[in-house]
């Protein structure tokens, strides 16, 4: 076991003996996801000239009303313990071992705009009708898709974005 | 003159006056003569038997020397004549050389002339096929980045649930 997947395997059991295990895995993941697309954030919480009480205490005032006391709780626990840097592979991989938990896949969905829940539950169906599998979706608000939907399925890539379009007008020149 | 000098003598002739003491005299001079002859003779014999042999040795040694001399003269002037058949020789080899060089470098000169003149063809044809490709990139990049303006202008939240929307229907459609 990597040291990415022992944390995420950490973080889940105490997400489970909390019994909010989706709650917690879906928002260590969108902090995760907010990280990577935050250089200022990642630098702030991976630098290691900061005391790791007030890299704590920024996660928790960012975090603080918007997730759970177990999410703020986990988080800080690994960016204080000097972890940061790897929070992005280790909320990846928390939601793989929670929807793993209930034999399910999960896809990443990289869309311009916010999905509705409806938008998501159809999206949910549509990949699980189309891979044989039960799929559970993250959405990531990725402005650079510009239009449309990207999702990853493990190795897999189903790209219906307009950045791609794009790309594709681009080679054919 | 002398005839003059002996009539004015004491007796007319050309001894002295006394004949006795001419004779005295003649007999003196003939013992000394002899016991001269008798003891100093072989003494400058020898002296001079002596000194023709030192004079003949000298001569000898002197004509020995003047052998080697020769001898040496006749080496030095082998020696001249093949220093100059070697000189001859070597401004010869490197008159050669010299040509063989030329040749060489004139040679090289024009391959290498010739190269750059093929590098500097192939060099210009790449670089138009490189201006046009580049060219043709920059055309290609600049319009899709118009489109990309273009598209990004007219995205509103309608089209991006529109989009959305045809992304899952399409999802659906390939069970």
């Amino acid at each position: 076991m990597s040291r990415v997947e022992g944390y995420a395997a950490a973080m889940l059991a105490v997400a489970r003996a909390e019994g909010n295990v989706d709650e917690v895995a879906d928002e260590v993941f969108r902090f995760s996801r907010a990280l990577a697309g935050s250089d200022e954030l990642r630098a702030a919480l991976v630098d290691r000239a900061l005391p790791a009480e007030r890299r704590s205490q920024i996660v928790e005032d960012l975090l603080r009303n918007r997730a759970t006391d177990t999410t703020v709780g986990l988080v800080s626990m690994v960016v204080a313990a000097g972890r940061a840097g790897d929070l992005t592979e280790i909320g990846q991989s928390l939601v793989d071992l929670a929807a793993a938990e209930k034999s399910r896949e999960v896809a990443i969905v990289r869309s311009a705009v916010a999905m509705s829940d409806d938008q998501i539950s159809r999206l949910a169906d549509a990949l699980s009708a189309s891979t044989g599998r039960q799929i559970e979706v993250k959405v990531v608000i990725d402005p650079s898709v510009v239009g449309g939907v990207v999702t990853t399925i493990g190795d897999t890539v189903i790209d219906g974005s307009v950045r791609s379009r794009l790309s594709k007008l681009r080679e054919a020149f | 003159m002398l005839w003059i000098l002996a009539a004015e003598g004491p007796n007319g002739k050309f001894i002295p006056g006394d004949v006795n003491e001419f004779w005295w005299g003649f007999g003196a001079f003939a013992v000394v003569f002899i016991l001269g002859a008798w003891k100093l003779g072989p003494v400058i014999r020898r002296a001079m038997r002596k000194r023709t042999e030192t004079v003949a040795e000298e001569l000898s040694a002197a004509e020995g020397t003047r052998l080697e001399a020769e001898a040496e003269v006749s080496a030095l002037r082998e020696r001249l004549a093949s220093a100059e058949a070697e000189r001859e020789r070597i401004l010869a080899e490197g008159r050669a050389t010299a040509e063989r060089v030329k040749a060489d470098l004139i040679a090289a000169a024009d391959a290498e002339v010739a190269d750059l003149r093929a590098r500097g063809e192939a060099d210009l044809a790449a670089v138009g096929a490189h201006a046009s490709s580049d060219l043709q990139a920059v055309a290609a990049e600049q319009a899709v980045r118009a489109a990309e303006a273009v598209v990004r202008e007219n995205l509103d939240d309608a089209s991006q649930q529109a989009l959305v929307e045809q992304y899952i229907q399409q999802l659906g459609a390939m069970r």
